[in-house]
């Protein structure tokens, strides 16, 4: 889809009719449109938003949210009795093409009380056929289709928030957001309502014997227990954001204060953060190295004694001269089957001369495997040689390891000092922003603790169900009466096994191409290029970027780096979900410093070529170098202006 | 090596401890946690081995790709079996060949129950790593004790 206009009319600060008109040039393919915090930028995002899907969620204060969609102005000048609209349209091409239009309005009134009467919202959409602009029925299957409402989110948004993605633990972000671009709806939809059916079934067999319902009833027991578990991680996980998000809060507020002394113990509060982090990925590394040397060397130290005894068989076969065998006994075999020595004597007939040569086979049992034996001698002789440095080697990393721990309590007494030290600075402000600071770390880490805690118990909930269920199967088996349902059970259970594997295989594949289009981007993007080598998605969604030392480094990225990873993952959802719809960013370099800034806007250009792109910025994010280097991308450039006793933001075209 | 002996496509365990498996690879606490199923199996062995009991496998569940283990490893499965049956003779048959590995999952059998309690005894996560290096450095302790007598 590409936007030709957009128009607003007395929407949030737009008021009357304002339009603005996109860029639809594939090479000059920036709009951008620039206007100072508060000037109505963030509203743009939502218009698009409210008019394509009904919804608004763009917001940078509860203020804004409160004020309601018609604007102010209008909506204290509207006298009794008297109606007006908010209206926004979205004119543009389909992907074949044709012009598409989508427009939603909702009329308000006011009775001769005053009060305001909200009317429900009427959302339409015409579309080009043949030569006229045809009303659709479905305008929503009509988005759907253009860009599902799971996704719009990789192309629609905020940029800010974009630098919080990879801030804190980021699995579960990613993983909704490949969850969201694997379009799996209807596969899911499918595992549901098998998963329904066979409870169906199951319930069906009650009351036929009292251990088959004991098993069904344990099973939903756990079922039902499983859902209450997995709803209350998710409001933990829910409640873990909301406390990072006023823990970021108060740092700014703290970072953003005059006083020199906070700024300081800010400074240093980050740098000693930055160290503990790493040392405690360094201890995290010994402790691999402990894990390593210990699974590696504990069965063959138990085992010593059987490989000694082993040893020594085989020496003693040597010293008997059974090893290295002098002949084989395939060669033995050969002559008594021939029936003629090698010196031409006849052994055909037994006789003394045949036995003779028939109990050589005896002494010479291990000549067919002496090459493996050979072997196994080398390798458990070695294996006795490796043990020799384990106990060096672990005194080792041991020794490592207590410098490392001596290093992280320094850093964490450090990181306690520097925090009463704010709580005792005689300014209330920074004080009791420290004490709340300190209250949300500690609920951070309980509300940690507890996810971890609800996902342990999920997981074994789930081990329960599994065995309850083959006990049910087993059960089911044993009456005749009930074989027919039990091999209805075991075919649907079957069948849910395979879409599951199905929905895994969908995923893990998908997750795996957005890695490795993540990678590719990042690495293209980022302006240290030595510096960053690997990045991975595993299974369990974690991301995680490798420096050129090997070191897991994405807790210690700058937010304009964790901008540019953020940008490149988007861009690996955005193609692999296959939907060419045009990219809204709101503050797009909101949070970056002034260098990486600009080599930003330098790639951006590149990245997203013949992309439609509207960028919504701050005149303090359009510096002069940051629009030059956009210059030749550009098509149409805005500027809006709030005018505060009109309750109006005007879009004017730049330079006028 | 051109004379090779019996070897199994995989090994097994009984399907009612594939939840002591699962746990020790999918538990993020677990010092097996991501590795393969063999490391579990070696040590669920040894611990077996050490506490000189073996139990059937039934209901076997085959699990472990026999490939996956290296040839040291392998070795060490047939040097108890060696011990066990007492001559490296039985190399030669193909019936105790097979016997080798049916010895080395009936000690992993027994073993897999002591090593999931050893991590998980004290009912504390993460303390898995710590109380296997304790195994092994009684092992060390005793070794060198043998040495210096």
């Amino acid at each position: 889809m590409i936007l030709s206009s957009l128009e607003l009319e007395n929407y949030r600060p737009y008021r009357g009719i304002q339009t603005i008109e996109f860029s639809t040039d594939p090479e000059k393919n920036f709009t951008v449109i620039e206007g100072v915090n508060g000037a109505g930028k963030t509203q743009l995002l939502n218009a698009i938003t409210w008019c394509l899907y009904g919804q608004e969620e763009h917001f940078r204060s509860d203020k804004d949210k409160k004020r309601g969609i018609l604007n102010d102005y209008v909506k204290s000048n509207l006298g009794n009795g008297q109606k007006t609209r908010v209206r926004v349209a979205i004119k543009g091409k389909d992907t074949d093409d044709k012009a598409i239009h989508f427009e939603r309005s909702v009329v308000f009134h006011k009775d001769q009380k005053g009060n305001l009467y909200e009317e429900t919202p009427e959302f339409i959409c015409f579309k080009m056929i043949g030569r006229d602009m045809e009303p659709i029925g479905s305008p929503a299957f009509m988005i759907n289709r253009m860009l599902p409402e799971g996704i719009r989110n990789f192309f629609i948004f905020d940029g800010e928030k974009l630098d919080d993605f990879f801030r804190e633990e980021n699995a579960e972000k990613v993983k909704s957001a490949i969850s969201d671009v694997s379009q799996l709806t209807l596969l899911d939809a499918t595992i549901d309502h098998l998963d329904k059916t066979l409870d169906g079934i199951r319930t069906s067999i009650k009351g036929q014997t009292p251990k088959v319902d004991l098993l069904n009833e344990k099973m939903k027991a756990f079922s039902s227990s499983i859902e209450d578990m997995k709803a209350d991680q998710t409001a933990k996980e829910a409640e873990l954001e909301e406390v990072r998000r006023k823990v970021r809060e108060l740092d700014e507020k703290l970072n953003g204060t005059d006083v020199s002394a906070v700024k300081k113990s800010q400074a240093e509060r980050e740098r000693i953060t930055q160290m503990l982090g790493s040392t405690e990925e360094d201890i995290e590394l010994e402790n691999g190295r402990i894990r390593d040397t210990v699974i590696a060397a504990l069965p063959s130290l138990v085992c010593k004694d059987a490989i000694e005894y082993t040893l020594k068989k085989i020496s003693e076969k040597r010293t008997k001269g059974e090893l290295p065998p002098r002949i084989r006994r395939t060669f033995i075999n050969e002559l008594l089957e021939k029936g003629e020595c090698i010196c031409g004597t006849d052994i055909s007939k037994d006789g003394d001369r045949r036995k003779k040569i028939s109990q050589l086979i005896q002494k010479i049992d291990l000549s067919e495997i002496s090459e493996y034996i050979n072997e196994g001698n080398y390798e458990l002789n070695s294996a006795l040689e490796r043990m020799a440095p384990i106990g060096p080697n672990l005194d080792e990393i041991g020794q490592r390891m207590a410098a490392l721990e001596a290093r992280q309590k320094k850093y964490q007494e450090q990181l306690g000092e520097i925090s009463a030290g704010l709580k005792g600075l005689n300014i209330e402000e920074v004080s009791n922003n420290e004490f709340l600071r300190d209250k949300y770390n500690s609920q951070r880490e309980n509300l940690s603790g507890d996810i971890k805690v609800l996902q342990t118990k999920i997981k074994g909930a789930t081990d329960i169900i599994e065995m309850t269920r083959k006990e049910l199967e087993g059960e089911l088996k044993k009456s005749e009466r009930n074989a027919h349902v039990a091999n209805q059970i075991s075919v649907g259970e079957n069948a849910l096994e395979v879409l599951k594997d199905a929905r895994k295989n969908i995923v893990d594949k998908i997750r795996m191409t957005i890695e490795e289009k993540t990678r590719a981007y990042f690495l293209s993007l980022i302006w240290k290029k030595e510096t960053y080598t690997k990045i991975s998605i595993d299974e369990n969604y974690n991301v995680s970027v490798v420096n050129s030392l090997g070191s897991e480094c994405l807790g210690t990225l700058s937010a304009g780096e964790r901008q540019v990873l953020a940008l490149s993952f988007m861009a690996a959802l955005r193609e692999v979900s296959g939907f060419e719809a045009p990219i809204i960013i709101d503050t797009p370099l909101g949070r970056i410093s002034k260098e990486p800034k600009e080599r930003i806007a330098e790639m951006l250009p590149k990245y997203l070529k013949k992309t439609q792109v509207t960028l919504l910025v701050t005149d303090e994010e359009y510096t002069p170098p940051v629009k030059q280097k956009l210059s030749k991308s550009i098509g149409k450039e805005y500027v809006l202006k709030y005018v505060e006793k009109e309750s109006k933001t005007y879009v004017n075209a730049y330079g006028k | 090596m051109e004379n090779k002996i019996f070897e199994p496509r995989e090994l097994g365990f009984p399907e009612s401890k594939r939840p002591l498996y699962a746990q020790l690879v999918e538990d993020k606490f677990s010092p097996f946690y991501k590795r393969p199923l063999k490391d579990v199996f070696l040590c669920a062995f040894a611990l077996g081995y050490k506490k000189g009991k073996r139990e059937e496998v039934l209901k076997r569940k085959a699990d472990i790709r026999f490939e996956s283990l290296s040839t040291p490893q392998k070795w060490l499965l047939i040097s108890v079996a060696v011990k066990e049956i007492g001559d490296v003779t039985m190399l030669t048959e193909e019936e105790k060949q097979r016997k080798i590995w049916v010895i080395a999952e009936e000690y992993a059998n027994v073993g897999i129950k002591l090593l999931h309690e050893t991590i998980y005894q004290t009912g504390y996560v993460g303390l898995g790593t710590k109380l296997l290096e304790d195994e092994l450095r009684k092992e060390l302790g005793a070794h060198n004790s043998e040495k210096k007598q």
